[in-house]
């Protein structure tokens, strides 16, 4: 594959491109702040990039905003953000630009390179990957395995369809039904997972994410 | 050291104040074993702080009445004709003229006893400001009524001492020379003195030796009486003109202070965070990868090698972990990198208890100490909650309102909290007033329990 490797730690950047070369992976462009890989994304258009968060000139959550933009830009394109820290708001913030072709993972991750490299094909693939911890975080202790359970097989069919990113409509289309027994569907998702309206603004994302989190 | 310098001023100026008596009584017990020209020197200094304490309480006498006069004359009519709009300027004119004397006052405590300057200038006689704000000033500050009141009540103790000083004066200058005089009054030696009238009838022998026994210890004690009438006058003038000012001053450098070090506390945090980020945590997350690697390349080798290699990788993704874990106690990433809305956010979705929030803030970004406040608050609560309250649900409210951020945090849980010492609610309120925050607890047994914090943010 044809990659790029935002990082502005001369160190984890160097680290990341001889683990990837060593794969038989071609770096295209190692960088180390948001504006260069902007650039260098538009200039190159890779098959997947490798982003850290907290990059200059803002020292925050810069390769985020990059990243958004660079998905703005050219839709479709296939990002990994990598952190020291994975939050569930920055993976919100993400998520607004389609759950295909993104990945969201610990920095540590990268040192089962076997599973970080096939996880890398996946995005790369339009495939979503989520680290296990911000599954962790969402959903906390509240015994997932149990709820998933309760879903109906036609539950769990729009359930997979939502993990793809894929809108009302379009799950519609996919399962041949009404976009409203969708809408049913996914309100009946919500509530067999404990999903209070109150929670609004994660809601779509945890249900998902619930479900990826069991899928891995 | 703002504060300490303040510190060490009034201890200096109680110290000047006694200086000149005590240092004059130490070079003139030493004045004998010395020579005869610093004899001289030192009765010269003597007499010239005398003569100076002197001059404060003569020069004081007719001040203080001028105040006095201008205080009595215009505070009445000014307040009496407030209604009207002429009352105003008389009571600014007054407030004004009390500000002058309480400036000469200020000066003569300086330079006639003494008396360590003010360290600052003294608030609110800014005259670079617009006219509007002096008014505003001249009228709120509680000095310019000080002053007034010291124009009132300082008049009396400088009758007091005016006159105390001068009858000191007249007896020590008038006694030794009763011979003198009393030859020269016009009844002659058996005419009628002072003496008569009080009925110890007596010669002019008599007189004479008893007016120059009288005089004589007046005069020996005079520096008793003018310095005792000197300090008399200037205590009431300090406690009124400088004490508050140095005490205000003291205050606001102290609060100055901790402003600066609770700022400078939490920038050391998200700077200290960030070293870990950049630093040790940079090189363990290589480190791992490095690993990684070379267990790619072991494969098919020794299973012991690749045993200690993979033992090696558990051994630093814990070490990330528990690096990640101290991070978020110092200065949450979320926190620093995005505010405190999206902190919170991120805090309530991590709580172990399903938690509901409410989240109205103006800003986006509060001063740092604010933000942590808040933060470490909400966190430490929802902790709470998790481990004592036995809750099914807790709800998080943050709202912003004039100036304050508050805080409500309720659970469905068994209820029953209190403070005690070393209890993670303790903790809460102490590190709640550090910010000038306060904390309620309303906690009944069987619940609910609601927990109202409020932190000043403007």
């Amino acid at each position: 594959m044809r990659l790029i490797v935002a990082d502005d730690s001369a160190l984890l950047r160097d680290g990341l491109v001889l683990l990837l070369t060593e794969a038989g992976h071609q770096v295209v462009a190692a960088v180390g702040d948001g504006p260069s890989f902007v650039a260098a994304a538009a200039e190159f258009q890779p098959d997947c990039s490798i982003v850290d968060v907290r990059m200059p000139p803002s020292n925050t959550d810069e390769g985020l905003r990059a990243a958004i933009t660079v998905r703005q830009a050219t839709p479709g394109s296939r990002i990994v953000i990598l952190s020291q820290y994975v939050e569930v708001s920055y993976l919100d913030d993400l998520l607004e630009t389609g759950a295909e072709g993104i990945g969201y993972l610990l920095k540590d991750r990268v040192s089962d390179v076997a599973d970080f490299l096939s996880r890398l094909e996946d995005v790369a693939a339009g495939g979503s990957v989520i680290d296990p911890s911000v599954i962790g975080q969402l959903v906390g202790r509240r015994k997932t395995q149990q709820l998933l359970d309760d879903l109906t097989p036609r539950e769990t069919d729009v359930l997979s369809l939502m993990a793809e990113g894929r809108t009302n409509a379009s799950i519609a289309e996919a399962l041949v039904v009404s976009e409203g027994a969708v809408e049913k569907h996914i309100q009946r998702i919500f509530a067999k997972l404990n999903l209070s309206p109150g929670e609004a603004r994660h809601r779509r994302i945890t249900a998902v994410l619930t479900y990826l989190g069991l899928g891995r | 050291m703002a504060s300490t310098s303040f510190t060490n001023s009034a201890l200096k100026d109680r110290a000047l104040t006694d200086r000149s008596l005590s240092g004059t009584a130490y070079a003139k017990s030493r004045g004998m074993f010395t020579s005869r020209s610093s004899l001289v020197a030192t009765a010269t200094a003597w007499a010239a702080t005398l003569g100076r304490r002197l001059t404060y309480l003569m020069v004081g006498f007719p001040l203080s009445l001028a105040a006095f006069i201008v205080m009595m004359v215009g505070l009445p009519t000014g307040l009496g004709t407030l209604i009207t709009f002429i009352g105003f300027p008389i009571l600014l004119l007054t407030l004004s003229a009390a500000r002058g004397f309480a400036t000469v006052e200020r000066t003569m405590l300086v330079s006639l006893v003494d008396m360590e300057p003010i360290p600052e200038p003294v608030p609110a006689d800014d005259a670079s400001a617009g006219l509007v704000e002096r008014v505003k000033g001249l009228l709120t500050d509680r000095q310019s009524w000080l002053n007034v009141a010291h124009g009132v009540v300082g008049f009396p103790v400088s009758v007091f001492t005016w006159a105390v000083a001068v009858a000191w004066c007249v007896a020590a200058v008038a006694g030794p020379s009763a011979p003198i005089w009393l030859l020269l009054t016009s009844d002659g030696p058996d005419g009628i003195g002072p003496l008569d009238l009080l009925g110890a009838g007596a010669g002019y022998l008599a007189q004479s030796v008893t007016y120059v026994v009288i005089g004589l210890l007046a005069l020996v004690t005079l520096p008793v009486g003018v310095f005792g009438a000197a300090w008399l006058r200037a205590t009431v003038a300090r406690s009124f003109l400088i004490d508050p000012v140095v005490e205000r001053a003291k205050v606001s450098s102290l609060t100055e202070g901790r402003d600066a070090a609770r700022s400078a506390e939490a920038g050391t945090f998200r700077r200290l965070e960030r070293d870990i980020h950049d630093g040790p945590q940079q090189r363990l997350v290589r480190l791992s990868m490095d690993l990684g690697r070379a267990e790619m390349k072991a494969s098919g080798s020794d299973p012991e090698l690749k045993e200690a290699l993979a033992d090696a990788k558990r051994q630093t993704t814990d070490a990330l972990e528990e690096l990640r874990a101290l991070s978020r106690g110092i200065a949450p990433p979320v926190l620093v990198d995005r505010g405190l809305l999206a902190a919170l956010e991120e805090l309530v979705q991590r709580s172990p208890v399903p938690t509901t929030a409410e989240i109205d803030l103006t800003q986006d970004r509060f001063e740092s100490h604010v933000e942590s406040a808040v933060y470490f608050f909400v966190s430490e609560a929802l902790t709470n909650v998790a481990k004592h309250a036995l809750a099914s649900h807790a709800s998080v409210k943050v709202l912003e309102e004039d100036g304050h951020v508050w805080i409500t945090i309720t659970d469905d849980g068994a209820g029953g909290a209190e403070f005690t010492d070393g209890h993670g609610l303790s903790g809460l309120r102490q590190r709640l007033r550090s910010v000038d925050g306060h904390m309620e607890l309303n906690s009944p047994l069987g619940g609910p329990t609601v927990l109202v914090a409020e932190v000043p943010c403007a």
